[in-house]
């Protein structure tokens, strides 16, 4: 009796910890999941292949851009958000070709891709000895400023490299959320 | 009492279940390292087909044979006055001149990820960029003629352009690296 009763016990056992093992087990995105960089605005954060730094932030309700000879502007029902950052490469020629915007909700904005090409604007190529300021560019519901990390990677998706995740100043709000600094229109061809 | 059982007791014979119960456990010794050795070869052949690793280093003014065609560095210049380029302060303009006798005309197979590149005395590497420059219209660079339809015996004339930090004007010299060649890689002497 003693020995059924052992035998029940060790299957069940054996049952919890295979439940267990299986409900813990990372996925394959999480084993190969890009390796983050902690830091904030004051820092210049160090990745494998480059090194970032944030220069301005800057919210505006729309962009002012001459594209091919033309002006145009964008408008957005939320706020622009445009982030001035320095890059470097570090030992060869490399790109940051993606940036993300982690609002404090968990929600991720990628930047934007609603212009034509321009060489600063993402993806910025960098070599070494030769930093330069690129822009990123993202439109927001204005609830997801406050508290936010920028997250800078070599591309979209870079399995098991490091990519670079800055925690943002805190923003002045008003009382409905919206960044108190906002403004009415910005000239992105103006230097930042 | 089974037929297991009794071959359990028995120190003299260790019966069937025991001899393939060892023989399973020496066969792991082998299976484990070979299935890590197969797992990892895929990862390391490519690995290694897919990176400039092992330097071969090269004379300038001298053939060299690379990718199946004759590679000469001819000339690796830069310019002075750089008023007229829209290039960054403190950097400078490199262009890197080759002659290339094509052997094995299958350009798109031989040369595959042709990259042409600058590295400096500590290691530093630079990769092509784009310079408006009467120097550099109409040039052809390496990746241009794998599809230029070059044939066996016909000599090409390759420019590629680089911008590079003034500081590292002094000790920069050209590299070349073809997919036929990975892991190899030429690495020119300056001259």
């Amino acid at each position: 009796m003693m020995r059924w009763v052992f035998n029940v016990a060790a299957l069940g056992a054996a049952a919890v910890v295979c439940y267990g093992m299986q409900s813990s087990k990372p996925r394959y995105k999480n084993l190969i999941a890009p390796i983050p960089v902690h830091g904030s605005m004051v820092d210049k954060v160090e990745t494998r292949l480059f090194d970032v730094h944030i220069g301005k932030v800057v919210f505006a309700r729309e962009l002012k851009v001459t594209e091919f000879g033309k002006q145009k502007t964008l408008t957005t029902d939320g706020l622009w958000a445009v982030v001035a950052a320095d890059v470097a490469a570090r030992d060869r020629t490399t790109r940051v070709g993606a940036a993300t915007w982690l609002g404090p909700t968990g929600l991720r904005f990628h930047q934007t891709e609603r212009f034509s090409s321009r060489s600063d604007l993402p993806p910025i190529s960098v070599s070494p000895g030769l930093p330069q300021r690129g822009l990123f560019l993202f439109e927001l519901p204005p609830g997801e400023v406050e508290g936010a990390t920028l997250v800078f990677s070599h591309t979209v998706f870079s399995a098991l490299d490091s990519q670079a995740n800055i925690a943002l100043d805190r923003v002045p709000l008003d009382s409905d959320g919206t960044p108190l600094s906002v403004v009415d229109v910005y000239d992105l061809d103006r230097p930042i | 009492m089974s037929v297991s059982d009794a071959a359990a007791l028995d120190p003299q014979d260790g019966g069937p279940e025991r001899k393939w119960r060892r023989r399973a456990l020496w066969g792991l010794v082998i299976l484990l390292p070979a299935a890590i050795l197969e797992m990892g070869y895929q990862q390391t052949s490519f690995y290694l087909q897919n990176n400039d690793l092992v330097a071969r280093d090269a004379e300038p003014l001298t053939d060299v044979h690379f990718g199946g065609s004759d590679w000469r560095l001819e000339n690796m210049q830069t310019m002075k006055d750089t008023s007229s380029l829209r290039i960054p302060r403190d950097s400078a303009p490199v262009f890197v001149d080759f002659t290339v006798k094509i052997g094995d005309a299958d350009l798109e197979q031989a040369w595959l990820g042709c990259k042409i590149g600058l590295v400096d005395e500590s290691g530093r590497s630079w990769l092509p960029s784009y310079v408006r420059n009467s120097r550099v219209d109409d040039m052809a660079t390496c990746n241009s003629t794998v599809f230029s339809g070059a044939k066996t015996g016909d000599t090409v004339k390759i420019r590629e352009t680089f911008v590079i930090p003034k500081d590292a004007l002094e000790t920069v010299v050209p590299t070349v690296g073809l997919g036929s060649e990975r892991p190899y890689y030429l690495r020119f002497k300056r001259s």
